[in-house]
Parts: C-alpha cells; sequence; structure tokens
C-alpha cells in the first residue's frame, strides 16, 4: 500500500505546485523537494522558504515597512515568514524556540517547514481565497458564498493593519460618523438601485434589438464577433480564468491523498526526532502540548478533542520511544528475550488507549436518559484495569434507581405541563364566549 | 417599460380593480380632452405601463389575480369587463376554493408553498409580456389571512426569482378598531418579513382614508369601494406618467427605479406613506378652483404634522430651526428621511415647491437637495384640475407602527392565540424575531 501511494504521490503534490503557480506564486519548488522536506533533507530548506514566502505575501497584506525585504535576502525572508506563522497562531517548537533568538533558524529542519506549509494550506481557506482573487472575473466565482480575504477563526492581533484601523475609529467622534456612515449607505443604496435600473435598460435594448434583428436579417450568418480584439481578450481571459479552475479542480480531487502523504511526514517526524537542537519526541510533544495549550484559539468544544488526541499523540511517542530505547539498548538476542515483555508493554499501553477512547468518545446524546455512572470519567485511566470487570454491578445499579428518579421527575413535570396547558385553553374558552356576548367592533361601514 | 401588479386577497384585488379603472379612465379623458400631442404621449405611456394590447385590440391589465376564494377575482373581473375601456386576463388568475381564515401562518406555510408554481408561472408569463420590466407592484392588506399570509410567500418568491427587478408592496393597514382579533400579529409577521425582501413599502391606513372619505368627500355610508377608490386615486397618481428630475420633458421610462432610487434608498428605512390634495366629490369638484400656492403650503404643513389630509391640520407646528440635535425637535413635528412631490396638473411648471426644500423637514445626515425631488405632469389627473401628491419616507408611520407592535406584543406575552400559528409551523422564535425586527425599525426612525 505504502509503495502504491508513493508513486502517485508524486502525481499529487504535482497537481499542488502546479495550482501555486497558477494562482500566481512565486518561486514554487519542484515536486522533489517536497519529497526531499519529508526525509528532513538540509537542501529543500531554503526552496521552502522561499515558497512560505511567497505563498504568505500573496495571503497577507504586509506594511509598508516589511515590503521593503530584498528579494535574495533569504534570512529577511525567514524571519518574515516566522513572524507570520507565529502571529497567525502556528505553535511549532521550532517557532517557539527561534523567536527569542536573534537568527532566522538555519538549524530549522525542512520536514518542519513542509508542516507548516501544510499548515497554511490546511488554515482557513486560502487556496479558494486566492482563487476567487484571481478568476474573480468569473460570475459563478462571485455568487460563492463568502470567500472571505482573511483567515477565518484566525484573530488577527491588533498591532497589524487592520487591528489598528478598526481602533481608530472607535476613537472619534461616533454622532457624526454614524451620519457619516448612514449617508455612506444611503449613497450605496442608491447607487445599487441605479445599477439595476442600468440593468433593466440593457435588458430591454438586448429585448429589442434582437427584435429588430430577427424582423429584418434572415437567418444568415453576420455575426462579427471574430475581429473584435475586446472580445478576443474577454476570450482569453476567461480561458485562463478556467484554466486555473481546472487546475484547482485536479488539486480538489488529489486533495485527500495529499493530507494522506503529511500524515506520513508527520509520522516520520514523529518516528525519528532527527532534528539535532530538540533533545527527543516526548519532550517536544510535551512542548508542543504546551505551546498550543497557551496559544489555544479553538472552542472550547474542540478542546476535549484536542486533548484527547494530543494525549493519544504523546502515549504513541512515549511508545515508539520505548521501541528505540529498546532496540538501542538491548543487543539482538535482547530482542528476542525482551519480547514478551515488549508484548507486555504493548498491552498496557493499548489498554490504557482503550480505557482513555472510551473516556472520550462521543456518547449518543439523543436519548434523554443515558447509563453514565456518576463520577467523571476522566478518573478511570488511573485505575487498574483488572478491577474494572467485578465493579461492572455496582453501577448499574445506581443508574436503575437514578433512572426510576429522573422518570418520576419527568412524569411530574408533564403533569404541570398538562395542568399549564388545561389553563390556558380554559382562559382562550373563556375569552371567545366572552367575545361572541360582548359588542364585536366592526367598522362603520359595509 | 411595464409594471406588473400582482393581487393578492381580498383587499389587493378590490383596491388593484379600482387602480386600473382610475388609471385607465385617467388615461383616456387626457386623449379626449387632449388630443395633441402630449395628450397622445402620456396615453401611450401609460398603456404601455399598466396595459397590454391583446390581438383581439382589446386591452388587458398586466396584472395577476391571487386569492384563496374565488368571489372577489369575479367580482373583479366582471366590474372590469363592464367597464368597456379594459378588461383581466383570461388566464392570469388564481385562485382556490377554500380561504385562509384569516390565519397568517396558514397562508405563509401552507397555502403559499403549495401553490407557489403556478402563482410563479402566472407573474412570469406577464413579465414576458413586458419589453422592460419596471417593476413588480404586489397589493395586499397588511392583516388578513390571504393577502398577507399568501402576499408574504409570494413576495419572497418573486425577489428570488426576480433578484434584480423592483418590487414595491403597496399595504393596506387595518382599522385600528379592529377587523380581525389577530390582525396586530399578522401585521407583525408581513411587515417583519417583507422589510427583508421588499424595497420598499407603501402603506395605506384605511383610518386615515375613512376620515378623507367622510370629511373631504362627504360620503354618506362608506363602502370598501369608496376606500379603495381613495387608495386607488393616490396611487395613480404616484405611477401614472410623469416628467421626472432625469427624463426633463419625456416622461420617464423607469417610474419604480426613480421612484425607489429617491426615497428608499437605506435599507433600515423603507416605509412610505401617501397623501395627497385636493380631494373632493366629484360634484363640487367643477365649482372649485386651487391656486398652487395654496395646495402646495397646505401639503407642506401636513407633511410636516404627518396630517394624511387637508381639513384640521395644527397650523402652530413649525419646522425647528436648523442645528438642533434630534432630541430638541418639537413633539408633533414630523422629520422626513426623503419626499418625493408629485404635481399634475394645469400651469405646473409655474409651481414653486422650495418650501419642501427647508433643511430643517430633513434628518441632519442628508442634505435636502439629495432628500427632496419633483416629478411634474401638465395633464391634469383624474379629472382634477390640479393635484398635488406627497411620498415620503417620513417619521408619519412610526406612531401607527408603534402602536400596532405593542398591541401584538402584549397579546403575545399571554401567548393569546400563538397555537393558532404554532400549529401551522410558525415557531415562537419566528415571532420573536418578528418583534425584534420591528423595534429595530422603530428605533431607526424614531432616531431620525
Amino acid at each position: 500500500m505504502q509503495r502504491g501511494k508513493s508513486v502517485k504521490i508524486k502525481e499529487v503534490i504535482g497537481s499542488l505546485c502546479k495550482l501555486l503557480s497558477a494562482l500566481g506564486v512565486d518561486s514554487v519548488p519542484g515536486t522533489d523537494t517536497f519529497r526531499r522536506a519529508k526525509f528532513n533533507k538540509g537542501d529543500a530548506v531554503e526552496d521552502l522558504w522561499r515558497l512560505l514566502y511567497s505563498l504568505l505575501s500573496k495571503a497577507v497584506l504586509w506594511g509598508c515597512a516589511c515590503q521593503a525585504t530584498k528579494k535574495h535576502d533569504i534570512g529577511a525572508q525567514a524571519r518574515l515568514v516566522s513572524a507570520v506563522l507565529w502571529q497567525f497562531g502556528y505553535g511549532a517548537p521550532w517557532l517557539a524556540q527561534t523567536r527569542g533568538e536573534d537568527g532566522w533558524g538555519e538549524e530549522v529542519g525542512s520536514r518542519d517547514l513542509l508542516l507548516a506549509l501544510g499548515w497554511v494550506i490546511s488554515s482557513g481557506s486560502l487556496l479558494e481565497t486566492l482563487l476567487g482573487e484571481q478568476a474573480g472575473g468569473l460570475e459563478t466565482l462571485t455568487s460563492l458564498p463568502e470567500v472571505s480575504d482573511c483567515w477565518p477563526g484566525v484573530e488577527i492581533p491588533a498591532g497589524t493593519e487592520r487591528g489598528a484601523g478598526q481602533c481608530g475609529r472607535g476613537l472619534t467622534g461616533k454622532g457624526e460618523r454614524e451620519g457619516d456612515l448612514r449617508r455612506l449607505q444611503w449613497e450605496q443604496g442608491k447607487l445599487r438601485l441605479l445599477w439595476r435600473g442600468l440593468q433593466a435598460a440593457q435588458a430591454e435594448r438586448a429585448r429589442l434589438l434582437h427584435q429588430v434583428l430577427s424582423s429584418t436579417s434572415g437567418p444568415s450568418d453576420t455575426h462579427p464577433a471574430a475581429g473584435c480584439t475586446g472580445h478576443s481578450k474577454e476570450l482569453a481571459r476567461s480561458q485562463t480564468d478556467i484554466q486555473v479552475l481546472d487546475i484547482y479542480l485536479d488539486w480538489k480531487l488529489m486533495e485527500p491523498l495529499f493530507w494522506c502523504w503529511m500524515d506520513s511526514v508527520i509520522d516520520t517526524e514523529l518516528a525519528e526526532p532527527s532534528p539535532p537542537s530538540h533533545r527527543g519526541a516526548v519532550a517536544m510533544a510535551l512542548k508542543s502540548v504546551v505551546v498550543k495549550g497557551a496559544r489555544c484559539q479553538g472552542d472550547s468544544g474542540r478542546r476535549g478533542m484536542d486533548e484527547l488526541s494530543e494525549m493519544l499523540l504523546l502515549l504513541q511517542v512515549q511508545l515508539k520511544a520505548w521501541q528505540v530505547e529498546l532496540i538501542n539498548h538491548a543487543s539482538p538476542s535482547g530482542i528476542v528475550t525482551s519480547s514478551p515483555e515488549k508484548a507486555k508493554i504493548q498491552e498496557r499501553v493499548k489498554l490504557r488507549l482503550c480505557s482513555l477512547t472510551e473516556a472520550y468518545a462521543p456518547r449518543p446524546t439523543n436519548r434523554r436518559h443515558r447509563l453514565r455512572p456518576p463520577e467523571h470519567p476522566t478518573h478511570r485511566p488511573h485505575r487498574p484495569t483488572k478491577h474494572s470487570p467485578s465493579q461492572a454491578g455496582q453501577p448499574i445499579e445506581a443508574q436503575a434507581s437514578r433512572l426510576i428518579k429522573e422518570l418520576r421527575e419527568e412524569e411530574a413535570g408533564l403533569r404541570q405541563e398538562v395542568k399549564r396547558l388545561r389553563r390556558g385553553q380554559r382562559e382562550e374558552l373563556q375569552e371567545l364566549a366572552s367575545r361572541l356576548e360582548g359588542v364585536v367592533l366592526i367598522p362603520p361601514l359595509n | 417599460m411595464s409594471v406588473v401588479t400582482v393581487q393578492l386577497g381580498q383587499c389587493g384585488n378590490q383596491v388593484g380593480q379600482e387602480l386600473f379603472d382610475v388609471i385607465s379612465s385617467d388615461t383616456n379623458d387626457a386623449q379626449r380632452y387632449r388630443p395633441s400631442a402630449q395628450g397622445k404621449t402620456y396615453h401611450a405611456c401609460s398603456q404601455e405601463r399598466f396595459l397590454n394590447e391583446e390581438i383581439t385590440g382589446e386591452l388587458s391589465a398586466r396584472a395577476v389575480l391571487i386569492d384563496m376564494e374565488p368571489k372577489v377575482i369575479a367580482q373583479a373581473m366582471a366590474t372590469a369587463a363592464k367597464s368597456g375601456r379594459w378588461k383581466y386576463g383570461d388566464q392570469s388568475f388564481f385562485c382556490q376554493k377554500q380561504g385562509s381564515g384569516n390565519n397568517w401562518a396558514n397562508g405563509f406555510c401552507v397555502h403559499g408553498p403549495r401553490h407557489e408554481e403556478a402563482v410563479g408561472d402566472l407573474v412570469r408569463r406577464e413579465v414576458e409580456r413586458c419589453d422592460r420590466l419596471a417593476g413588480i407592484l404586489s397589493l395586499m392588506s397588511v392583516a388578513g389571512g390571504t393577502g398577507s399570509g399568501v402576499g408574504t410567500y409570494v413576495t419572497q418568491c418573486l425577489r428570488d426569482a426576480y433578484p434584480h427587478s423592483f418590487i414595491l408592496n403597496q399595504l393596506t393597514w387595518p382599522y385600528g378598531t379592529g377587523e380581525v382579533i389577530v390582525q396586530n400579529y399578522n401585521s407583525v409577521l408581513t411587515l417583519s418579513r417583507l422589510y427583508q425582501c421588499s424595497d420598499a413599502i407603501l402603506v395605506h391606513e384605511n383610518d386615515a382614508v375613512h376620515r378623507i372619505c367622510a370629511q373631504l368627500m362627504n360620503i354618506k355610508h362608506i363602502s370598501f369601494s369608496d376606500v379603495n377608490k381613495v387608495i386607488a386615486h393616490q396611487l395613480g397618481s404616484v405611477l401614472q406618467p410623469a416628467h421626472t428630475a432625469d427624463t426633463h420633458s419625456q416622461y420617464s421610462r423607469n417610474p419604480m427605479g426613480e421612484l425607489l432610487s429617491r426615497l428608499v434608498c437605506h435599507p433600515e428605512y423603507r416605509l412610505l406613506s401617501v397623501c395627497s390634495i385636493p380631494h373632493m366629490s366629484s360634484s363640487s369638484l367643477a365649482y372649485s378652483a386651487f391656486t398652487w400656492p395654496g395646495l402646495l403650503k397646505h401639503l407642506r404643513q401636513m407633511l410636516i404634522t404627518s396630517a394624511k389630509m387637508e381639513e384640521g391640520i395644527d397650523w402652530q407646528v413649525r419646522a425647528p430651526p436648523v442645528g438642533q440635535g434630534t432630541a430638541e425637535k418639537l413633539s408633533g413635528f414630523n422629520t422626513s428621511l426623503a419626499n418625493l412631490l408629485i404635481l399634475r396638473g394645469k400651469d405646473v411648471s409655474s409651481a414653486d415647491t422650495c418650501g419642501f426644500l427647508d433643511p430643517a423637514l430633513y434628518s441632519p445626515w442628508l442634505p435636502a437637495e439629495g432628500a427632496i425631488s419633483t416629478w411634474r405632469s401638465p395633464l391634469p389627473f383624474n379629472k382634477y384640475e390640479k393635484s398635488a401628491t406627497l411620498v415620503s419616507n417620513s417619521q408619519s408611520l412610526l406612531k401607527p407602527l408603534d402602536l400596532m407592535v405593542g398591541k401584538a406584543w402584549n397579546m403575545f406575552a399571554s401567548r393569546a392565540y400563538v397555537h393558532q400559528y404554532t400549529k401551522f409551523g410558525i415557531t415562537e422564535e419566528d415571532f420573536l424575531d418578528s418583534f425584534t425586527c420591528l423595534e429595530q425599525v422603530i428605533s431607526s426612525y424614531r432616531h431620525l
């Protein structure tokens, strides 16, 4: 399976590269760079910095100071890229490390950069936004639902251009601003209405022209389309637009495979924690937990999920670290002898993983009466697993009594509801009756 | 350029029939009494706007009639045919056997979706017969079952089907004393939804029109037909051809667009009210003479006191000096956002409208030059030698709206009749959303 994937992966990455070039991103490297970066080869580093820089410069409006960055100053570009990634909340450990230092992080591996690239592409709808800008002339795209010009879900810190603009607005005279704003809205609405009027006029003209043409000229072909330069220009433009869209569709078909491959990059990263600056996979994973935790901007609902996956990741990393330790520190015969021990460890880990997954697994919530033990599930992993079968009877009993209690409560609630409804009905009947007897106010005419 | 009229429910169909009657008689008069080129162009323009010429030479209204009961539609079609001047298209109506029973939810959630396709086809057929669709005018009551419930649903569908066309909703506001016990609920639900999908909501209050019939036209036993005639007169004077600021000496080809782009550019302010001057019985019409300064002076005072007729205006109310904040505005003064003045009749070019250019009449954020516009037509309208109509986007509907929302809220607080709506799928949240929407509208107008 791995083999089959790697044969196809060149195509997949090729389609991404093609799309990026079509979207006007400069210095897109060849597909081989990606493969080399997966194995953390040093020669891919520069290419990836360039790619990240040009991709981000498409996505972010630099302030004027940043524009002075020289085209070939890779160090400055790298610093800028790191800063932008940090601003937008990418919390990889190498970023945290290099931020404090003055250098631009020569020690950053190409795989780190590849992962960062994956993060950039997967954040929000960057590619779609760029596509919307590129092929803005196509009508279908203008009606695309919300092609936003900023990454959704990522708050831009107040230091950047947009934030500063918003801050400034709040400070000046409110009433006057509001009046101006209304005036602006009024004028805008007026323009919109005028535009609609023009559109109706145009439609009328087209209709009348068609009538004139169809009544004066026969079915002979007299279209003067060929010599018109405006038309050919328009044609060329829409053709390029269509080309870009084709490329984008190709990429969309390939995209799942690309992310599978990115997963494999992450796997490799976790399997061989190679960068010399990091002390070990466990330390790195731990750090990443800390960093992400500090900068977490996700909603609280997803936090639990994130914690779970991070914990799983940690456990996997620990497991792999043990494996590596075993391979390194034991003689070849030792591996054979320790295999039962290894199996035991693996079993233990598996059990813990199982209990963890169970504890965090989403439960069906559409039923009102959930059979759930009263204590918090997070304590379960710390309990010795072999005890759990013997304790099974007690919670179920407790649940039954609880269930009965809940049902009783519900019954009482329903009864009250019935009572309330009855009262409502009665009042309404009374009102109806009173209306029938009383004077109905009928307008004096008719 | 043509306007497709959609007549919904009992009220909409009756008003629509009167409207076409006024328009066709006015158009005929123009041709008869002004055989000059002037009368001919007016006639041709009006005809293109509202009527189709069938192959047989008969004129049929560019209208679609929709009701859940056959009675009113049959009546309207018969009356139209009897006039001999115009008729409704033989196929351009849709009706059912069973009404909505004054239940808005029944109309909106059941009848509307069920007949969406049939109604859509009818409207599309009318639209396709226009060289240019100037806009869709839908006539309905705000409080009934079919008119408001189905009407709201149909308006939403029209908005989906014609996203770039102008949609103007004419709503007839019920009597304050009450025709239907749930009229305030229906009004809240209708208005809040129409506010989202219609371009403008033109409101006629039955109470105000009733007073016009009683005091100005001296009608002893006022029927719905009399009320509808007044509404049709006012609507007709807005919709008939006129020279606008953009077109100078030609009749506007884009009446609906120009009307809307003068009055309802801001999405928070979409309520329009109309008042006309003079109103009088046809018998006394021949013995009256009016001057433009007199008419405009009265109309201006009607605007700032938000009166709907010239009798009993409070002449004490004056525009506050410019530069005062909204908080110090005098009570009883009606601030406008934008006004459209339509003058029709003899010597119309001599009429001086500078009284409406006073910045004190308008909100501080929209300058008076952009807020007032004038349309003129040298031809008399509907037998009135001189007449002036004012379409106003102002605070004048604030009071009735606030009252209506307040009454509906009181009923809703005790959950009275809410189950009649929930059983058709209008939830309490829907009610709350509607209340929120209208409270926002009220607040916007209050702080104008």
